[in-house]
This record gives C-alpha cells, structure tokens and sequence, in this order.
C-alpha cells in the first residue's frame, strides 16, 4: 500500500499503535526493521527499543526451533503460519503469541517480511486446562477400581474399563456394542430398563441388579448411573459398579438370622432380655415382658433395677454384676417368690455392652425331678429286689438290690427271661407254669418261688409280678418286687423239720413211756404177785423158797430195766450237747475191734476192715463207738454155732453222704417178721437167746442223737447187713 | 368150774406166779402155760377145730414177734366159736395204760383186762363171773 502524505503516514502509525495486532518487519534473519506501536500494549515494549534486534532474542528457547523453521518456510514461500509459541514481555513475563508471515522483500517500500502477531496467551492457557482436565477425567474412568461404563442413548456399551470385564466376567470386546440388557438377569430387567429411562431422562440413581455370567452365575452389582450432559442435553449414561454379590449374601444371611433368632426368642416359653452397661433393657422377649407383666416399651430403655428393686437383693443381682465385671458367663439356680416357692434356672452371657439374661421357670420339672429321683433313689437303693420287664417278660433294668443279692447284674439280665437265669433244679415247675399262665393272660402274680443266685445259691423270694397297660389296654411292661424271704422259709423248714422231728420224737417217748411202763410194771407186778405168795406160803413150804428165788429174778429185771431207761435217757439228753470232732473211721474201726478183743477173742472169728476215700467223719466219737460196739455185740451173739464169725466192717465217702456197714454171716433175721420192730425197745426175734431187746434200740437212739439213719438187710441163714448213713452236711445239722 | 385154762406171756415168772395163783385157788384146773404166741396160736386154732377151746385164756400184750393184739387179730375170726364153746378170754397185762384198756373194750373177744399180778381175788372174780351162766359176757369188770 503507498505511502501518499505525511497525514496518510501519520493515520497508519496509529492504527497500527491501537491495533490488537502487532505488526512488525523483519529481515531473513529475523532482525526487525519496523515494529508497531501496538507492541506497547501488548508486551510493554517501544517499538524502537526492538527495531534492529532480532526477533529470536525474544522467543521462548523451547519454541525458537519451529518459529526459525517457519521463517525460513516464509523465505522460500511466500508466508507461514506459526502456531502459538512463547515470548518474552517487557515484564519478563512469557506470553504466548500466534503469528502469521508474509513475504514482501519484492515490495520496494517494505523490502521485508511482515510478520502479524497476535497475543493468545488466555486461549492457549484455555486450552492448556481443558487438555488437563480430559486427562483426570480419563485416568479416573479407566483406572477406577470399581467398573466404569458409558452407554450410549441407545443403551449400547461405548466405553468400559477394565474392572468391567472382571465384574461381569466377559471380555471387553464382548461387552462395547452390546445392549446392556444382555447381561442382566431376567428378573431384574424391567428395574434395569427403568433405571436406563431415568437416567437417560436426566437423574441419577442407585440400583442393584443381578446379572448373568457367562457360566450362568449370577451376581449381583450395587451400580449408580447418571447422565453423560451435554450442552443440557443427555447424550450418553454413565455408571460406577460393585460386585457386592458376598456383601449381599452376608447380608442377606445376617438378617434372615436376626429374624430367625428373634422368631424363636419370640416363641419359646423362656424368658430372654438383654441389658446394656447401665442396666436398661435392651431387648425382651414377649415371654419375659408378659412374665413380669409389662410392655416391652415400658422395659426397653428402663433399668432394670429401678423397675424391680426387689432384685437387688437377689442372688441374681450380684451373678449380674459378676459376669459384667469378669466377662464370663454364668448359670445358676435360684429359689425366689414371696413363698421361696419358684425356682429359676439363669444364664448369664456377657455383651460387648452389657450382658444378656436368659432364665427358665423349672419350678414344676424340679418338682418332678425331685419325685423321680426320689423313685428312683427308692427303686435303686432298696433292700427289696426290683425288676422291669418288658411285654415279653424279658428283663430291662434290676435294681441293685437284685444284682447284690443275686449276684447277676443288669447286663447279665438284660434282654434275657428272668428263668432262664433264676430258675434251678428245685425251682417249682408248678408254680413257674402258674406264673407263665397269669402273665400271659396279662394277670399280676403272686408267690413264693425259689431262685438261685448267680453263685448257685438258693433265695427263696416272695414273688410280686404287676402288669402295666398302656393307654390302648395292652401289656407294655411287667415290673417284679421280690423280697427275700429265704431267712423266713429257712425257719419254717426248720420249724417243719422241728415239728416232724418233735412228733417223731413224741412217738419215740410215748413208745419209749409204754415199753419202760410196761418192762417196769411187769417185774414190779410179779414181786408184789411173789411177795403176796410168799406171805400166803410161810416159810416153811417148799414154794417159799422157789417163791424167793423168782422175787429176785424180778428184782434184778427190774434193776436192767432201770439201767437201759438210764442209759437211753442219758443218750437222748447227751444229745442235746454233742461235742463233735474229726473222726478217723479206719480208726474207729480198729478201736472198737480192739475194745470187743475179749468177746471176739472166745470164738473162731475173721475181721474184714474196708474204707475206702480217706473216710473222715464229723461226728461224736463216743456215740459212733457204742454203735459199732453193740451191731458187734449182735453179731457175735446171733452167730451161726458151726461156722467161723466173719465180720467185715467198711466205712465209704462219698459227696453226699458217708455210709458204714457192719455185716456178719450169722443166723439173719426173718425179715417179714422183723421189719416193722426191729430198732424197737425191747422186741425180741430169735428164740432162745439171751437179751432183753434192747441192743438196737440203743443203736437207734445213738443215730438218731447223731442225725444218721440206719438200715438192716437181712435172711435167715445168710446173715446180716447194718448199713448207717450220714449226709455230708450233717455235722451242720446236729444242733438241737 | 374152770376145767381147762390157757396162760400166754413170754414171761416165765409171771407163767410160774400164775400157776401158784391157781394151784393155791382152785387145784383142779388144768392150767397150760404158753411163752410163745406162736404155740398159743397154733393150739388155739387146733383147739377151735376139735371144739374143745379152754374155758378161760389169759394173755400177754407185750411179746416178742407177735404181741398179744396182733394175736388177738388173727383170733378174731374165731369169735363164734369162742363164745359158742364158752371160752372166756382176759387181757392180762402189767401195762397201767389206759389205751390198752379202752383197746381191750372194742375187741368182741376180749372179756376184760386183768392188771399183772395175778391174783386169788381176780382168778374168784373169773370164776364167779363165768359162774351164773355159762354164758360169754363181754361187759364184765372183774375187778
């Protein structure tokens, strides 16, 4: 543009003084030749302070590169276009500049390259910000530990970090470009669909939703979503999700348990409170509110010292403060009520803030129990043997009393019929086949029944059997009661045995009271019948002294009648006292041998001693002896007159008994003649021998003091056999 | 009148007191004495048979192998011919027991129980009871 007048010139220099731009001329190097005036307001300098100078001293050293660049661009083109770079205010202060060149050397006025410059310092700061913000912003969406996302307005993933693929487990190129709905679980979608119609509508909001994994494992997100705005419009949704699936479970879990917890504490007829640090309620059951009959509003907040002061002087009181004091629960059991009527069972547990109460009125069931452990103290420890069985008479439980006496214990019993194990040989079939009888026709029974203990021993039991019913009428148990009765039936054995005994006895004595009567009044009659004579005779006639001779014949059967009723009299009282001892008899054998030496001697005679199983004997020696002596006695005296005496004697043991025998081979007895009289006072059986028949009589009264019987085997003419018995346990026996 | 008398004891003092009694009372029975009841029996049955029974039998009870009720019972079927041939038998015995006695009344043989010893007065009382009648008396006491 030429340059006409000074005027002209003058109208340019200011416009370029007040212009925004900065118009500047420099050379190839960049040295200025002309700068506007405007530079003084944009960069504070005069515009011939930089005239001369090149414009590079003022570039920032960073930006001195593309701005040398675009000059040299300009020298060969005909302008350049340089985007912002830095220089240097009067003020030090850089300021960012945007410049354009053209090249104008061909111009003869200009004869360089006119550079327009433009301060942008605000626009590149700007700009600057915004590229700083876009960077938090990303950084915050894809390094965000939960998962981030952006749907577009169709509901399409445009933008997913990489948590997102973690949460819903498929991978991101799965995910960007499909529908969200193809990940959410069916039930959930009409929730998902509104939440996308919301949002896309300008709110914001949080949902959980469940979603489908490709394994078909559902898990739940807690997402929020909001609207991506632009310029007031919703363009896109955003959303922040969690994986809150275990958080859910947890949670879920939690409180099905509180409700489950409270549904029992709510049901079960026990008493349940929780009290904090100062002793106000913090949960009650409905139970325990209507136990003390109040409202649980009126407990809830309350404390419990203040509502039931009475308690403070409870052992309940102090358990309550222990166990806030130690930490550690208690229980325990506490008569209270204004009788001491009621006893209650506590628990204490210690809260992180108190502790809680749990107590139960046992007040009926300690009653109850006290009454059972009374039974079962009576069933157990009684002296009177208690047995339980079932329908089938099968044992299921004995008492001790049974398992000491009988000596079989419960498991011995258990399952097992009581015969089986109690019954024996002299067990009375008769009356087990009563028992058997009632019981299955469901009767009780009633009897005395002999068992044997477990050792053998036999317990004579008064039997009791009831039958217990159920409700539908039917046999369910028997139980037993037996009492020992063995010392009772011992007695009456005893008593029995004694009766027989005394009758036996009495029948001895009467016949024993007619015989001496008889034997005695006979020779007494004939001396007063002789002495009558002899007064009648005189002492003249011959009779008188025939008379006298026969006076002293009677006087002398008198006086062996007298004797024997002594010595019979005095074995039976010697009875009464028998000393007893050990005796050896193989040795008896030979004494009474010995002792009878002086008849034996007189006669042709053979002696056989046989014993046999070391043959001992408990017995009185004395006794035993006169036995052997008299059966000797009758041997050597009923002896055949032509014929040698042999006489054996054996003596053999056996468990039960021990048996001796005296055998001859004398004239033997008639057997049908003698049996029933033979061991009786003063019967006689041979003719024509001497005797009074008294001999076994002796005998007889002698075994009977020694608790042995005695035998007689005989034949006329073959000789006799005496067999003597004792049982083995006869030494127990002579007691009386 | 006694013609013909049995005694039965296995006691020969009271056999020989016996024969005092009626040698010294009336001589002229003939008096057997028996010590066994074997032989009693044995003559007493032959006796029976022959119909000439004693007039009067006296009898031991306490004998050897058989006593004098045993014999009684082996006799008691001869009860008819006892009365019809006027044999009068007494129990003679030393026994003070009143069940002999009482035994003696039941049995339609026995005339009555003599208490030993035997003596002149009871061998009157006998004879006397025999005398009225010849006739058998079962109540008659002699004593």
């Amino acid at each position: 543009m030429p340059w006409n007048d000074e005027r002209e010139n003058n109208f340019f220099l200011a416009l370029l003084e007040n212009s925004t731009d900065l118009i500047s001329i420099i050379d190839a190097e960049g040295r200025y030749s002309f700068v506007g005036g405007s530079v003084l307001n944009i960069l504070g300098y005069q515009p011939q302070e930089m005239v001369g100078r090149s414009a590079f001293e003022y570039v920032h050293a960073e930006d001195i590169g593309f701005t040398t660049l675009a000059l040299a661009d300009a020298v060969t083109k005909a302008s350049a276009l340089l985007p912002p770079f830095r220089f240097r205010a009067k003020s030090g202060e850089w300021r960012w500049i945007e410049a354009s060149i053209t090249n104008k050397t061909d111009v003869d006025q200009i004869k360089g390259f006119v550079t327009n410059s433009r301060d942008v310092t605000d626009y590149v700061m700007e700009e600057k910000l915004k590229d700083r913000s876009q960077a938090h912003y990303e950084s915050l969406f894809y390094n965000h530990p939960d998962a981030v996302f952006e749907l577009n307005a169709e509901g399409v993933f445009v933008r997913v970090n990489k948590t997102v693929s973690q949460v819903l487990q498929y991978p991101d190129e799965e995910i960007l470009g499909s529908h969200f709905q193809k990940f959410v679980h069916k039930d959930n979608m009409a929730t998902a669909t509104q939440a996308f119609i919301n949002t896309m509508g300008g709110n914001s909001e949080y949902l959980e939703l469940s979603v489908v994994r490709p394994s078909g494992e559902v898990g739940t997100l807690g997402i929020t979503v909001f609207p991506v705005l632009i310029e007031s419009q919703v363009v896109s949704l955003q959303g922040i999700a969690k994986d809150i699936t275990l958080q859910k479970k947890y949670t879920l879990l939690v409180t099905e348990q509180a409700e489950l917890l409270n549904n029992i504490m709510e049901r079960i007829p026990q008493s349940f409170y929780s009290l904090d640090k100062d002793w106000s309620y913090t949960y009650v059951n409905s139970y325990y509110a209507s136990y003390v009959g109040k409202s649980k509003e009126e407990l809830i907040g309350s404390c419990i010292w203040e509502l039931f002061p009475e308690c403070m002087e409870t052992q309940f009181y102090q358990e309550c403060n222990k166990v806030a004091q130690s930490g550690l629960s208690v229980s325990f059991e506490e008569t209270v009520g204004k009788r001491d009527d009621s006893v209650l069972s506590f628990q204490i547990y210690p809260l992180a803030k108190g502790v809680s109460v749990h107590f139960e009125d046992i007040t009926e069931r300690k009653r109850e129990s006290d009454r059972l452990e009374k039974l079962a103290l009576v069933a157990s420890k009684t002296t009177t043997c208690v047995m339980v069985m079932d329908a089938a008479c099968r044992m299921e439980w004995v008492n001790e009393a049974f398992e000491d006496l009988t000596g079989f214990t419960l498991a011995d019993c258990f399952g097992r019929e009581p015969q089986e194990l109690l019954a024996g040989e002299e067990t009375s079939a008769k009356t087990l086949k009563k028992l058997k009888k009632k019981l299955g026709n469901g009767q009780a029974f009633k009897g005395e029944v002999l068992n044997y203990a477990k050792d053998g021993r036999k317990i004579w039991f008064y039997l009791e059997i009831t039958p217990i019913y159920n409700k539908a009428g039917q046999v369910e148990k028997f139980i037993a009661i037996r009492t020992d009765i063995t010392e009772r039936k011992q007695r009456e054995q005893d008593l029995m045995r004694l009766a027989q005994d005394l009758f036996q006895q009495n029948r001895d004595l009467q016949q024993f009271s007619y015989m001496v009567s008889h034997n005695l009044r006979a020779p007494a009659a004939n001396l007063i019948g002789l002495t009558d004579i002899l007064q009648l005779v005189g002492k003249n006639s011959i009779m008188f002294d025939e008379a006298l001779l026969r006076v002293r014949e009677s006087a002398f059967k008198l006086d062996h009648v007298i004797r024997d009723m002594n010595q019979v009299l005095s074995v039976r009282e010697g009875s009464m006292s028998l000393d007893l001892e050990e005796v050896d008899l193989r040795q008896l054998f030979d004494e009474v041998i010995a002792a009878m030496q002086h008849k034996l001697s007189k006669i042709r005679h053979t002696v056989e001693l046989e014993v046999r199983n070391q043959a001992v004997l408990r017995t009185n020696k004395a006794y035993l002896f006169e036995v052997l002596k008299q059966l000797i006695s009758n041997a050597i005296r009923f002896r055949k007159a032509q014929e040698p005496l042999h006489l054996k004697l054996s003596a053999v043991k056996t468990k039960k008994k021990v048996e001796l025998t005296v055998t001859d081979n004398g004239i033997g007895m008639d057997m049908e003649l003698a049996k029933d009289h033979i061991f009786k006072l003063y019967k006689k059986f041979h003719r024509g021998y001497k005797g009074r028949g008294a001999g076994l009589y002796l005998v007889k009264t002698y075994l009977d003091a020694l608790h042995g019987s005695i035998k007689v085997v005989s034949e006329p003419g073959c000789g006799t056999t005496f067999s003597i018995k004792f049982k083995s346990n006869a030494k127990e026996s002579i007691h009386h | 009148m006694l013609k013909k008398a049995y005694i039965i004891d296995d006691d020969q003092i009271t056999l020989y007191l016996t024969q005092l009694v009626f040698t010294l009372s009336t001589p002229e029975t003939g008096l057997s004495g028996f010590e066994s009841t074997h032989d009693a029996l044995a003559q007493l049955e032959a006796d029976v048979l022959a119909g000439n029974l004693p007039d009067l039998v006296l009898l031991d009870l306490n004998m050897p192998f058989m006593g004098g009720w045993e014999m009684l019972q082996k006799l008691e079927k001869h009860t008819a011919a006892f009365r019809a041939q006027g044999c009068r038998l007494y129990v003679l015995s030393s026994s003070v027991w009143e069940q002999d006695r009482t035994h003696s009344t039941t049995c339609p043989l026995v005339a009555g129980m003599l208490q030993k010893p035997f003596s002149q007065e009871q061998l009157e009382a006998i004879v006397k009871a025999a005398a009225p009648q010849d006739s058998y008396q079962s109540d008659g006491e002699p004593i």
